[in-house]
């Protein structure tokens, strides 16, 4: 499955937020898109499951307009992961993930045992066997994270939208929900808050500031002190990760208003 | 998703459905107009609510006089018990206060359906075929339910005529009653008795009192503090001191009751205050709140302490009415009656 | 990293895999429990109009009731009964009971709905200002005389009442086009009070009989039952229900937020405005036969949630099927606890709700906040 963006522009009440986004997602890539706040990463992300209706230009998901196509058409393909939870309402985490199949159902259809085994490899996926009948309220952060993402895969769609998925998560937790995505090997788009994170599991990544695409390409290639400087606004050093062999980045605040290196 | 609820649901609702369409159709409509019999003139009210406007006037054709009456409201009991058609009377409901002594006897004899307004279940359950109403609110849905709604189930029924019209009441309009109800339990010399020893006790009262020179200025005081609720142009009360040759202050006031203001009265500084006595609110309550109550010092009837006190079971029209005038005349004009 | 691991693909070319059918079992085990639960109720329901019919201020044999139903439904002679105890049970009580499960039923399903549509257990079917519409419809026919629709008018401007207050309340509650839950609520309450200060003047304004039977209508009364009044909520509950219950899954997916549902296929913008206009005409609907019954619509979906969860699929039913249960023993009370007088419905609701939410606020403290224990 693979997505692509052309000339996407979207704003509020006359004044453009998004310019120009051009982005793609290759068939079974991890893509990661990084920036500051405000700079436009969840209108993005929105744009493309269809929360927002850009102003001009095109996403195109395996070729076919996003929006030439039903809403449930779109639910089927695309899957996505999000902070919401229903807060006073209590559902099972089995019923979370059966939501899943919510667009591949017409009005009048049953539940039916198919229903029930992709849910089940669903939860397996993920490894929440057994969970099931838990209250998804009660679960910690990262078990949450793993019913939604299973909740996506019950959907059966073959691409993966997420939205800081780590963002409140304790630090195992964040790499075992990272391990995760990547180990399921669909084309994914993740918005991601923490540059680490990114250039250890994205394939490609597009920086975005101020409602533009400023850089895009393999993290290590992108990720360099001269655009963290600009788009961040704080010094950076690159060495690498003695355990993955990846790089990582090193972080301090420049009051001098010199490059570090 | 259980397969079987809509089924379950739709089955409860087609049972109801068909049990609306058979359970519509099968009641006795009452036969008017074609056997002989007594035709009175009556009205029916639609929303069983007392209003200011007039209800549609129709007429029923009884064949027979009933056995079976119920009477609701006071004076509407107490019109049938002074005829002593007690023996005629399934059930009586909601009195304002106390039925006259004289009539207790009688009114023991008849069961008591409710102190207040009995629902339809209980009414049918009397199996009566007559109900005799003394204010519209007695055919509200919680209490006997539409006219209409009694008339297809064989039950006709009458309503005081006071309550009938727009125009003012008055006396006449129990005289009206006695005659139609002593018609239709086929008890007219009885009826005409009564109205003959009404109009007489009236007589002697009015014949005492002056009705030349400025009539008297009357207030009637029923209830509230922060504003008085009193009788205004049409109801009974401004007929009956109107006959006790006094005026209602509040006869320009369209209606049968309102809510004035202190003001008002203060303005029009009524002579007398007339007080009512009730359950509600009692004659000493409303003294002491007129007495203790400096912006109301200056009225005449309170600087003059005149007060006469009534019950409101006498107000209200019915056979009661004669005696009223006979106490407002009495506590007006003492001296006319020594 | 490009590895296809996706075994779902598998499930979707038609190979099942071999589960371990923990998780398959868990979902029979709730489906079954679900069942029982709903099969429960609708026995409770047959159970509880047979005998309800027999119960009234006036004593009538059980036995001889059923003749009298009997002999009705089947034009048999069963026996020998008065024309005033036939008349009781035929025209009055049984369509009262009827009516009390339809009404029941009809609030329960909108108390669903609406608690999905602003996404608050809190909401009933009166957030959005239907019953003090039709309060206004109301006093316009009770003390004003405006009788156009007779002998229907009351019902008739309570309907027009609810329903116009829920057009304003929708058109206030927009904004640039879409209508967030929080608008919503705000509008309804704004509303509600300015449409109870409207009721208040003009019954100030008439006589004060008028205010007893004012009260009366607002505090719901199923006094007025008769089988003509039957025909048109049954067929607003068939159909309303029905509709939900099709949408079982889309309001599930309207629980979890505006975006997770956009996300799942479901336009939450046009879902919440079709939801809406049905809760609106289902209410007025009842609004309409009955005044104004309170606590139902909020009581009935709590109730069963606190027994099957929160799907849609089994709350709807079950607690359509409970509302009309606990209506129909609710008039049973409104009958006989001051006979032979008629008490208004919503003073029972009230009280046997307002205990009910002081012992969620106190047992449940995982509810609404409180620690999760």
């Amino acid at each position: 499955m693979r997505l692509d963006i052309q000339g996407l522009y979207w704003g509020v009440d006359g004044l453009d937020i998004l310019h120009d986004i051009k982005m793609s997602v290759d068939p079974g890539a991890m893509v990661g898109l990084v920036g500051p706040n405000g700079s436009g990463k969840s209108s993005l992300l929105r744009c493309v499951y269809r929360a927002l209706k850009p102003r001009t230009g095109s996403i195109a998901i395996d070729g076919d307009d996003l929006w030439d196509i039903s809403s449930k058409e779109a639910a089927r393909r695309i899957a996505v992961v999000l902070q919401e939870s229903p807060t006073e309402f209590d559902f099972t985490a089995y019923e979370i993930v059966s939501m899943g199949r919510n667009p591949h159902k017409q009005m009048f259809d049953r539940e039916n045992e198919q229903d029930d085994v992709i849910i089940e490899d669903a939860l397996n996926q993920v490894g929440m066997t057994g969970f099931a009948d838990r209250s998804f309220a009660t679960l910690s952060g990262g078990e949450k994270q793993r019913i939604l993402i299973a909740r996506s895969l019950s959907q059966q769609a073959s691409f993966l939208l997420l939205d800081e998925p780590t963002n409140h998560l304790d630090i195992r937790y964040q790499l075992e929900t990272m391990d995760l995505v990547k180990e399921l090997g669909l084309s994914t788009l993740t918005a991601l808050h923490d540059l680490n994170i990114a250039t250890e599991y994205c394939d490609k990544i597009y920086v975005i500031d101020g409602g533009r695409i400023v850089a895009s390409g393999p993290p290590p290639e992108v990720l360099k002190p001269p655009l963290i400087k600009k788009v961040f606004g704080v010094g950076s050093s690159v060495n690498v990760n003695s355990h993955t062999g990846k790089p990582r980045l090193n972080f301090y605040l420049d009051r001098n208003g010199k490059n570090g290196l | 998703m259980l397969r079987e609820t809509p089924f379950v649901i739709l089955a409860i609702l087609a049972v109801v459905l068909l049990l609306a369409a058979c359970g519509g159709d099968d009641a006795d409509s009452v036969q008017g107009g074609e056997a002989a019999g007594i035709s009175v003139e009556n009205c029916s009210t639609t929303t069983g609510e007392d209003s200011q406007e007039a209800f549609p006037v129709s007429s029923h054709t009884y064949t027979e006089a009933p056995s079976r009456a119920v009477t609701m409201n006071q004076h509407t009991t107490e019109l049938m018990l002074t005829l002593g058609l007690q023996d005629r009377m399934a059930g009586t409901a909601y009195i304002d206060d106390f039925i006259l002594p004289e009539l207790k006897e009688a009114y023991d004899s008849v069961p008591v359906l409710a102190d207040e307004y009995p629902s339809k279940e209980v009414i049918l359950g009397s199996e009566t075929d007559f109900i005799y109403a003394g204010f519209a609110s007695a055919f509200r849905e919680t209490a006997a339910g539409p006219q209409a709604d009694l008339a297809d189930l064989g039950i006709p029924s009458y309503l005081t005529l006071a309550i009938c019209k727009e125009e003012a009441d008055s006396i006449q309009d129990i005289y009206d009653d006695i005659a139609n109800i002593s018609r239709i339990f086929e008890v007219t010399e009885r009826g005409e008795a009564l109205i003959a020893s009404m109009k007489k006790d009236i007589e002697s009262v009015t014949s005492k009192v002056d009705p030349s020179g400025t009539p008297i200025r009357a207030f009637l005081y029923d209830s509230g503090d922060d504003a008085p609720y009193t009788s205004v142009c049409c109801s009974m009360f401004t007929n009956l001191i109107e006959l006790a040759s006094a005026k209602n202050i509040f006869d320009d006031v369209d209606g049968r009751w309102a809510t004035v203001n202190w003001e008002e009265v203060i303005e029009r500084d009524p002579e007398v205050i007339v007080l009512i006595e009730a359950v509600w609110s009692t004659a000493q309550e409303k003294m002491d709140f007129l007495t203790t109550n400096e912006a109301l010092a200056d009225i005449t009837a309170v600087k003059e302490q005149r007060f006469v006190t009534i019950n409101f079971s006498s107000i209200v029209p019915g056979i009661r009415n004669p005696e009223a005038i006979r106490t407002l005349a009495e506590g007006i004009y003492p001296e006319s009656f020594r | 990293m490009l590895g296809q691991r996706s075994r779902s693909a598998n499930v979707v070319e038609g190979i099942p895999l071999p589960s371990t059918g923990a998780t398959s079992a868990s979902a029979r085990r709730q489906a079954d429990k679900t069942r029982f639960l709903l099969i429960g109720l609708a026995i409770a329901l047959v159970v509880s109009v047979t005998m309800a019919v027999t119960i009234g201020p006036v004593y009538i044999s059980p036995v001889t009731v059923w003749n009298i139903v009997l002999s009705r439904l089947f034009s048999v002679d069963a026996g020998q009964w008065s024309q005033g105890q036939d008349n009781i049970v035929w025209l009055i009580r049984l369509p009262r009971v009827l009516l009390a499960g339809l009404v029941g039923s009809g609030l329960a399903a909108v108390g669903v709905a609406m608690q999905a549509t602003v996404r608050n257990p809190l909401a009933d079917p009166y957030i959005l200002g239907t019953s003090s519409g039709a309060s206004v419809g109301a006093v316009l026919v009770i003390v004003l005389g405006l009788n156009f629709f007779d002998p229907y008018s009351l019902s008739a401007m309570a309907f027009v009442g609810a329903v116009g207050s829920f057009i304003l309340v929708f058109l206030l509650a927009q904004s640039s086009g879409r209508i967030s839950p929080t608008r919503l609520i705000l509008a309804g309450v704004a509303l509600a009070y300015i449409l109870s200060a409207i009721t208040s003047f003009i019954l100030f304004m008439g006589d004060d009989r008028d205010f007893r039977e004012v009260l009366f209508w607002m505090l719901g009364t199923l006094a007025g039952a008769k089988w003509e009044f039957l025909t048109l909520p049954a067929i607003a509950l068939a159909l309303g229900v029905g509709i939900l219950l099709l949408q079982a899954r889309s309001m599930n997916a309207l629980l979890m937020g505006d975006e997770t549902a956009t996300a799942l296929g479901v336009d939450p913008q046009k879902f919440r405005r079709q939801l809406l206009v049905l809760a609106a005409l289902l209410t007025g609907v009842m609004v309409a036969v009955s005044g104004a019954i309170g606590f139902v619509g909020l009581m009935m979906p709590h109730i069963v949630r606190l027994v099957v969860g929160s799907d849609h699929r089994r709350v709807l039913p079950a607690s359509v099927l409970l509302g009309a249960v606990f209506l129909i023993w609710v008039d049973v009370g409104a009958r006989t606890v001051v006979q032979p007088e008629e008490l208004p419905v919503s003073v029972i609701t009230a009280l046997v709700g307002a205990p009910f939410f002081l012992w969620l606020l106190r047992w449940r403290k995982s509810a609404f906040g409180g620690d999760r224990i």
